[in-house]
């Protein structure tokens, strides 16, 4: 399968931050141009560790599988892994940067099903976010989008599927 | 085929359900949003930078599609189910936000939570139990912005 590399930032470089990606051009899409099956801009991510520490940090969950490789191992994992919720939001920014803007967010979910493993420098993992426009109506004044989206781990499993509902006018 | 299992919820853990907490105030503070900007890899300024924020044409920072996940509160007033001491392991089955309404930096925010159902099921390795938390965010006006639930399964 393609493998795009955007979203890697200086290659040999892996302290997350480097990671980041260019976010894509904010226009949003005209709701009566979008068709079921059209597929959303891919995100993709490469999460070290050192996100993970920054992520527990930053949202209070310091459950230690999450950055304690010994305590990971003992659970039966091979190294530590992405938060759920880190890669809920991965998913999310797939949408917002397809949508322009966070607030045409209707609805956001998401199922844990696989877990990810953190990117090492002697590993290197990408954490990828694709997504399809699955309906397109009417409801209730606002023109909505339903788009099924994929997160997927280095090998293409898909890890987090999800849904979004986005409200385009 | 493992045995028929006796209910691990008691009838105390069942009157848990439905039953809303005390509203927890949470304000959303610009400093705690810029962590979880830096820590999902989030670049636009709109988040961070009032004046981004306000040449993109919002009044305010808006708040991160996902920030919801960073503002549990009030986590500890809601009891949870005791299952009877049932399994040894919780996992994050999956999670649902619901936006209703716009929320911005600095407004300060109530949150109740409440267990919404709880379920058992045999499982593939046994019998787990699946609990589900909803949170509702209502802004200084009453209205709901964000209603969050989230299930988890014990076994």
């Amino acid at each position: 399968m393609a493998r795009r590399s955007r979203g890697r930032g200086d290659k040999g470089h892996d302290d997350g931050s480097a990671a980041l990606a260019e976010r894509p051009p904010a226009m949003p899409p005209r709701w009566d141009e979008v068709r079921v099956g059209d597929a959303i801009p891919e995100l993709q991510r490469v999460v070290s560790t050192r996100t993970l520490a920054q992520f527990a940090g930053a949202t209070g969950d310091f459950y230690e599988v999450h950055y304690d490789l010994p305590f990971a191992q003992q659970a039966g994992l091979a190294d530590v892994i992405l938060q759920g919720y880190l890669k809920k939001a991965l998913l999310a920014e797939a949408v917002v940067n397809w949508a322009g803007s966070p607030q045409r967010l209707r609805r956001l979910s998401a199922s844990y099903r696989g877990v990810d493993l953190a990117s090492r420098p002697s590993s290197p993992r990408s954490f990828t976010v694709r997504g399809t426009v699955l309906r397109v109506w009417e409801e209730g004044g606002e023109k909505l989008v339903e788009i099924g989206l994929e997160g997927c781990d280095q090998s293409g499993a898909v890890t987090t599927p999800g849904r979004a509902v986005v409200a385009l006018g | 085929m493992t045995a028929p299992q006796p209910s691990v919820v008691s009838d105390a853990d069942r009157a848990l359900v439905g039953v809303d907490t005390e509203p927890g105030y949470h304000l959303v503070e610009a400093g705690a949003v810029r962590r979880f900007c830096e820590a999902v890899g989030l670049t636009d300024p709109i988040y961070v930078d009032p004046e981004a924020a306000n040449a993109a044409g919002y009044p305010e920072r808006p708040v991160p599609a996902a920030f919801w996940c960073a503002i549990q509160v009030p986590g500890s007033e809601l009891r949870r189910p005791e299952l009877g001491g049932f399994g040894t392991r919780n996992m994050n089955a999956g999670t649902e936000f619901e936006y209703r309404k716009p929320a911005y930096v600095g407004q300060t925010l109530a949150c109740t939570a409440r267990i919404g159902d709880i379920r058992e099921r045999a499982g593939r390795a046994g019998p787990m139990v699946i609990t589900v938390l909803e949170y509702t965010w209502r802004d200084e006006a009453g209205d709901v912005v964000t209603k969050a639930t989230m299930t988890g399964v014990r076994l």
